[in-house]
């Protein structure tokens, strides 16, 4: 009896998936790069084109990198989330984590240059950045937690999500009309989203951050796997919900927070691809779903990145319009679908 | 078999209820209580009257306003929520939302206050949750989703898991209150022969009075007063059973074991 191993394929085939669209995410974009050179490339052997080298190495592997930290960092965050909150609806952008972090970003960017002076070199200093938006997603979290706690209602909690992104907006708007131009345009462009604009030099705090966060959740899902049987029975298992919650929600609250400082608020991802996992597995255990995420968050990721070049044109699409796109219509099927989802 | 009469939990001049700020909310009070290894417990009492609030104070959820729980030797607010894990056993009456877990997978989560931080299951948990599948009669249902059972069969699954998790005392909460009277009766009997076999004690909060008359080893009366403790055959003769309910709407009829409409009613209905 263990049904642990009848997933092993499902891993192998979902490992396979994300190699191909990864070369594929690496192959496409203004100019399309055979996916043999890519392969090249990436082991290291030299190409005949030192121009598609450059490229791929300095523009499109860390693009798709961040990428991959970003699907499966903000997808871990949903999951986490819709188990603590007992509620399908639960994710780092419908909950307003990332209008937090945009919050605290535009407080920073919008406000550094209203104050001038010495503060301005700080809205360009990235990790005052990751800081910022940190923060801002921890105070948001936060309050919907206190919040949460008073109202049970899927919808409730949806729309309280929807007014924080409201609130965000007002401040912005409010910050926007003091700020330079300058900085409004720094500003905006951040929130369009976006996975290529630091190349490798976000990279090693973008990845750090998320490895720490991801080591710290894997104790955690022992724990997770107790709270689907709800609080009650998690507590006769001998389980602290105080503990369990607030490790949750640091580990949610730091990634979501340093994944949008640097890419910008990436709406639904963290929402729909726990969903989409658990339909294709069919499963709630987290021991399979946790890494099941972390593989589909990727795949679904560097799929929208790769529609968002557009293939063989020089524009590329604000990643956010592209998420919000395939995003939207999955939180419209899940509403219309009454059943309760766990 | 012989049984021997170990005392798993007692209860001395337990107060419980709750606080709202400064002041108490006393649900009960005095209670002497006492639960042997081996026995069946029927908690039995009006809606409403704090019977699931003597079950989260025994369970260690909710603090006592006063008063002392030992578990064997050991005072329970002395002993971690781990500890008491492994030994007290819960089936409570909210549904769980693990839908789409299997058998097996729900089953297993019982190991929790056993397994090491990543929750791997030893071959030790694995023959636990053996033995608990195949004493509930669930071992062929192992690889089902829960969601595809009935009722009957998820408060089956919700007791095993409870004896998976391998303590010597379960306590559920109203284990039958969505079951026709088929599984209800299947369900004490299933409770009663863990009782027994197992030498674990079992306790109930139940509203199926006739049943747990039957079948219980002891009864827990809870009324206004507190709790009246006895066996079934002395809680009848003493009138206690009688006087649960105590206006004229109806009688409790000694010889069948049940609450009948009383006598006026049924005139006037005619």
């Amino acid at each position: 009896m263990n049904p642990i191993k009848t997933s092993n394929f499902n891993f192998l085939l979902l490992a396979i998936t994300l190699l191909v669209f990864l070369i594929l995410n690496l192959s496409l974009g203004s100019v399309s790069i055979p996916p043999l050179e890519i392969l090249k490339n990436i082991i290291g052997i030299p190409s005949d084109n030192s121009t598609w080298t450059y490229i791929i190495t300095q523009y499109r592997l860390p693009k798709a990198i961040t990428a991959v930290l970003v699907g499966s960092g903000l997808s871990a965050c949903g999951l986490l989330m819709q188990t603590l909150f007992r509620n399908p609806m639960a994710g780092p952008y419908v909950l307003g984590i990332s209008s937090g972090a945009s919050l605290g970003v535009a407080l920073l960017i919008l406000g550094s240059s209203i104050l001038g002076g010495k503060y301005l070199a700080l809205g360009n200093n990235q990790i005052a950045t990751v800081i910022a938006g940190i923060l801002g997603a921890m105070f948001i979290l936060i309050t919907v937690m206190a919040v949460s706690s008073h109202i049970k209602n899927t919808m409730a909690l949806l729309i309280i999500g929807l007014m924080f992104g409201s609130f965000t907006t007002a401040v912005i708007s409010i910050l926007s009309y003091f700020s330079s131009a300058q900085n409004l345009q720094q500003y905006i462009f951040w929130s369009f989203g976006s996975l290529g604009n630091t190349g490798w030099s976000a990279l090693p705090v973008l990845s750090g951050i998320y490895l720490l966060c991801l080591l710290w959740a894997i104790p955690n899902i022992k724990s997770l796997n107790a709270l689907l049987l709800g609080e009650n029975y998690a507590k006769s298992l001998g389980l602290s919900i105080p503990a369990t919650r607030n490790q949750i929600l640091i580990i949610t609250g730091v990634l979501t927070g340093v994944i949008t400082a640097f890419a910008g608020p990436i709406a639904f991802v963290g929402l729909a691809v726990p969903h989409i996992t658990k339909m294709l597995l069919q499963t709630s255990n987290h021991k399979v779903l946790f890494p099941a995420v972390l593989l589909i968050g990727a795949i679904v990721m560097l799929i929208c990145d790769t529609i968002a070049q557009i293939p063989n044109s020089a524009f590329v699409l604000p990643i956010n319009a592209i998420t919000s796109l395939f995003g939207a219509p999955v939180v419209i099927w899940l509403l219309m679908k009454k059943r309760k989802l766990s | 078999m012989t049984r021997n009469k170990t005392t798993l939990l007692s209860a001395k001049n337990l107060v419980i209820g709750y606080k709202k700020k400064a002041v108490n909310l006393i649900i009960a009070k005095d209670l002497q209580l006492e639960l042997q290894a081996g026995e069946l417990v029927c908690l039995m009492g009006k809606n409403g009257i704090g019977k699931s609030t003597l079950l989260r104070t025994l369970i260690g959820v909710q603090p006592p306003l006063s008063g002392e729980i030992w578990l064997k030797e050991t005072l329970l607010q002395h002993i971690s929520r781990q500890l008491i894990a492994q030994k007290i056993s819960v089936v409570l009456t909210e549904k769980p939302e693990a839908s789409n877990l299997s058998v097996y997978e729900l089953v297993a989560l019982s190991r929790h206050p056993y397994t090491n931080w990543l929750g791997k299951l030893q071959e030790e948990d694995k023959k636990e949750i053996d033995l608990a599948l195949q004493q509930t009669n669930l071992s062929e249902l192992w690889d089902k989703k829960v969601d595809e059972l009935s009722d009957g069969q998820v408060q089956r699954v919700m007791i095993c898991r409870a004896l998976a998790q391998n303590t010597e005392l379960i306590i559920l909460d109203e284990p039958t209150a969505h079951l026709d009277i088929h599984h209800k009766i299947e369900t004490f009997h299933l409770l009663k022969k863990l009782a027994r076999e197992l030498n674990k004690c079992i306790l109930i909060s139940t509203h199926e009075i006739q049943l747990g008359l039957q079948i219980a080893d002891v009864i827990w009366l809870m009324n206004e007063q507190g709790i009246i403790s006895g066996s079934p055959e002395e809680l009848i003769e003493n009138d206690h059973i009688g006087r649960l309910f105590d206006n004229t709407l109806i009688h409790f009829d000694k010889k069948n074991l049940q609450f009948l409409i009383g006598d006026e009613q049924v005139n006037r209905v005619k």
